[in-house]
């Protein structure tokens, strides 16, 4: 008697069990069903990177006084006389501030006691024309004189006021020395400095050149403590008591300036462009296939013409248009194809890979046809009756009817030294061979396929003086117009017709552009803007014999014109 | 190879061939998609095999929110539990057909823990946590299952020596 636990165990450890082919079919199922689908996120990559792109351009293109501070680090501090805060991200013009410790310039700045015209408050005018003057001496640019106007913090208008009324501290900010600005048809600026608890801390002025005469900018900015506002104005939109709170940004960094540029501008064009391709998949294809399609096809270069709708909102540009162009390659395929025979006759196949031959009375090696020959091949050897070098057919041998058959032959060598060469040639009976079809059409000629295409993109655009530069990213949305294509078969058995059924209607292209524009006026600009084109998806439908995909590197030349 | 093996692990949980093929199924899967977590230093075999019981073990705790636990009244006493734990012997004289034959007829609680604690070397610390049961629990089972077990194996052995003695 034995251990009933153990007894059990060494009884069941005799079982013998054989698996099935049902078992590991399940199994296998089961596997291939919890594979993971490899996703393709390239697609989705393209189609990101715009997006991203553009919320990255637009964040980082948005007038934040705060980051333009943050990022020179340089807020005044007691100790300091005066830093300099340019905004050239806000002003394309880059007008630069001079933010002053009043404190430290005693001599170049003036305070008078006044009351405001119209909040009948008493302010404080703070005069930098001195300090002004002397900024321009140094910077042998245009520095601007200010009047600041200074709200005690006790105001009742005061920021640290709950209750602040707007519009008060607007009406404040529009009086301005108008009178200044009109005489020197020239920049007028007007600085407020509101609720400042730091009496002596900052007055401010602007040193701009002269080029910046047309720019129109509202820029708010941030100190702590002290909120600062200033306008740039054309002398002919001067803000004046009446009209001026519209131009103000009372509400700090918070709010949005008032006086984005926005601008429509259209541009037409004409240009060039690489054309290449990846041959991304061929079915059941022959293992030559792609390697004949890259060796025989050549890339060539197309034209393009198109026209842009560009909408201007400060460095964000928005495009549209309308734009032709077409995908091309040079087709140059040789005559030779995979066939299947129709006879019951053995063929002989060349094994040998190469073998001497005689040109000029020196001996190279010569690649050897590897065609499947159903006759003769020809080489040239020492023919020792006559002395000369002449030509035979390889085939003049017994015929084998099985296995393998090397054939010899004795050459020499340009100073007669005798060469023995040999063909190796194998007795075949297989139904597809190498063959040569002399009646093949379509060999050489010209792929096209046309697409009218309508590009959405979104881009950054910078300007310095005459020249401007944008770079712009987006989607194209090509729609088939026409095409003209023949393409060696995926059995490379022949030359077949891609025809306009078996080709994508409309075509996703991902396209970038660095666009250069060269004002010749206000209006008018010189457009030259290099680009680059991928289709997203391939230019034939998924039963079509390949999938292929185009790119193209090119540039555009043309004209723009700004309303 | 490993099929046998799984399978002879399986087998003695479940009461027919199907059922256990099942249970190897799901455990060659588990052991295809979790093969990087193998780690070589571990016998294979025992891994497996681990997989395996654990696979038992899981597919046991799904069926058993869906029934009433065996009542075991008449195997409360601790001491008797015992007794049965540390006597229990049985002649060597059945074959693979019938001892599974004999393991069929317990009930699936039964059938785990005696399993699991006389087959493949569990401890009874071990089948609670794995059952979620206490530890006492799992001695019931136990004894119900060499109890009934026994009973079976006597009234074969009866059954036998009287078709002789006739």
């Amino acid at each position: 008697m034995l251990n009933l636990g153990k007894i059990f165990k060494q009884k069941l450890e005799q079982q013998e069990f054989d698996a099935t082919n049902k078992h590991w079919l399940e199994l296998e199922k089961r596997l291939d069903n919890a594979m993971p689908v490899k996703k393709n996120n390239r697609k989705i990559l393209w189609f990101l990177f715009p997006i991203i792109g553009a919320f990255g351009i637009y964040f980082y293109a948005k007038p934040n006084a705060k980051s333009v501070l943050a990022a020179k680090n340089k807020i005044i501090t007691q100790n300091e006389t005066h830093a300099n805060i340019s905004n050239p991200k806000n002003n394309i013009n880059a007008v630069k501030y001079d933010v002053v410790n009043t404190s430290k310039f005693a001599s170049l700045v003036s305070k008078n006691n006044t009351t405001s015209e119209n909040t009948n408050e008493n302010i404080t005018e703070i005069n930098v024309t001195q300090f002004a003057q002397k900024k321009q001496k140094e910077s042998n640019q245009l520095a601007e004189a200010s009047i600041i106007k200074y709200r005690p913090s006790n105001s009742p208008l005061s920021n640290s006021n709950p209750t602040i009324n707007k519009e008060e501290t607007n009406k404040l900010a529009t009086e301005m020395p108008k009178s200044n600005t009109e005489e020197k048809q020239n920049f007028t600026k007007h600085v407020e400095l509101a609720d400042s608890n730091e009496e002596n801390m900052l007055a401010v002025t602007s040193v701009s050149n002269n080029e910046d005469k047309n720019s129109s900018k509202l820029i708010s900015l941030t100190i702590p403590q002290i909120k600062l506002f200033s306008a740039l104005e054309k002398p002919s939109t001067v803000p004046t008591n009446t009209n001026a709170s519209q131009s103000i940004n009372s509400t700090g960094d918070k709010s949005k300036s008032t006086n984005h540029k926005t601008a429509f501008s259209v541009s037409v064009y004409g240009g060039a462009m690489y054309v290449d391709k990846k041959i991304l998949s061929a079915n059941n294809a022959h293992s030559d296939y792609v390697n004949r399609r890259i060796l025989e096809e050549k890339n060539t270069t197309k034209s393009t013409v198109g026209a842009d709708v560009n909408y201007n909102y400060n460095h964000l540009i928005l495009t549209t248009g309308i734009n032709y162009h077409t995908q091309s390659e040079i087709r140059n395929y040789s005559n030779k194809f995979y066939r299947e025979l129709n006879t019951e006759d053995p063929y002989w196949e060349i094994v040998t890979s190469n073998y001497w031959k005689e040109n000029n009375r020196t001996f190279t090696t010569t690649q050897v046809n590897t065609q499947v020959v159903n006759s003769t091949d020809t080489i040239s050897y020492f023919d020792a009756a006559t002395g000369n070098y002449t030509s035979s057919n390889v085939s003049t041998q017994t015929i084998i009817s099985t296995g393998t058959q090397t054939i010899t032959h004795t050459a020499i060598d340009s100073i007669l030294v005798y060469k023995d060469d040999s063909i190796q040639k194998t007795r075949t009976t297989k139904k597809i061979a190498y063959i040569i079809d002399e009646n093949q059409n379509n060999l050489k000629g010209k792929n096209t396929i046309s697409y009218i295409e309508i590009p959405i993109l979104i881009g950054y655009q910078m300007r310095y003086g005459k020249i401007g530069v944008a770079l712009k990213t987006g989607i194209g949305f090509g729609v088939l117009s026409k095409q003209t294509m023949y393409y060696l078969s995926n059995d490379v058995s022949s030359i077949n017709e891609i025809k306009i059924e078996n080709c994508n209607k409309l075509v996703y292209n991902y396209i970038l552009r660095l666009s250069f524009n060269y004002y010749l006026s206000q209006n008018w600009a010189i457009v030259f803007d290099p680009n680059f084109r991928t289709n997203l998806n391939s230019v034939t439908k998924t039963n079509a014999d390949f999938q292929q995909k185009y790119w193209n590197i090119g540039g555009n030349i043309g004209l723009n014109y700004t309303f | 190879m490993w099929f046998s093996t799984l399978m002879r692990i399986a087998r003695k949980y479940k009461n027919n061939e199907e059922d256990a093929a099942s249970i190897v199924n799901d455990s060659f899967f588990k052991i295809f998609t979790n093969i990087q977590n193998y780690k070589q230093e571990l016998p294979f075999e025992a891994w497996i095999k681990r997989i395996t019981i654990n696979t038992v073990i899981d597919e046991f705790r799904k069926n058993k929110k869906h029934k009433n636990l065996l009542k075991l009244d008449d195997y409360s006493n601790t001491d008797f539990l015992d007794f049965i734990v540390r006597n229990d012997e049985v002649d060597e004289d059945l074959n693979v057909k019938d001892i599974l034959g004999l393991i069929e007829k317990l009930d699936e609680e039964e059938k785990v823990v005696f399993n699991l604690f006389e087959i493949d070397g569990y401890s009874h610390n071990e089948i609670a946590k794995e059952l979620e049961v206490s530890e006492r629990t799992s001695k019931r089972y136990l004894a119900s299952a060499r109890v009934k077990l026994r009973k079976m194996i006597t009234q074969i052995f009866e059954t036998v020596k009287m078709i002789l003695l006739c």
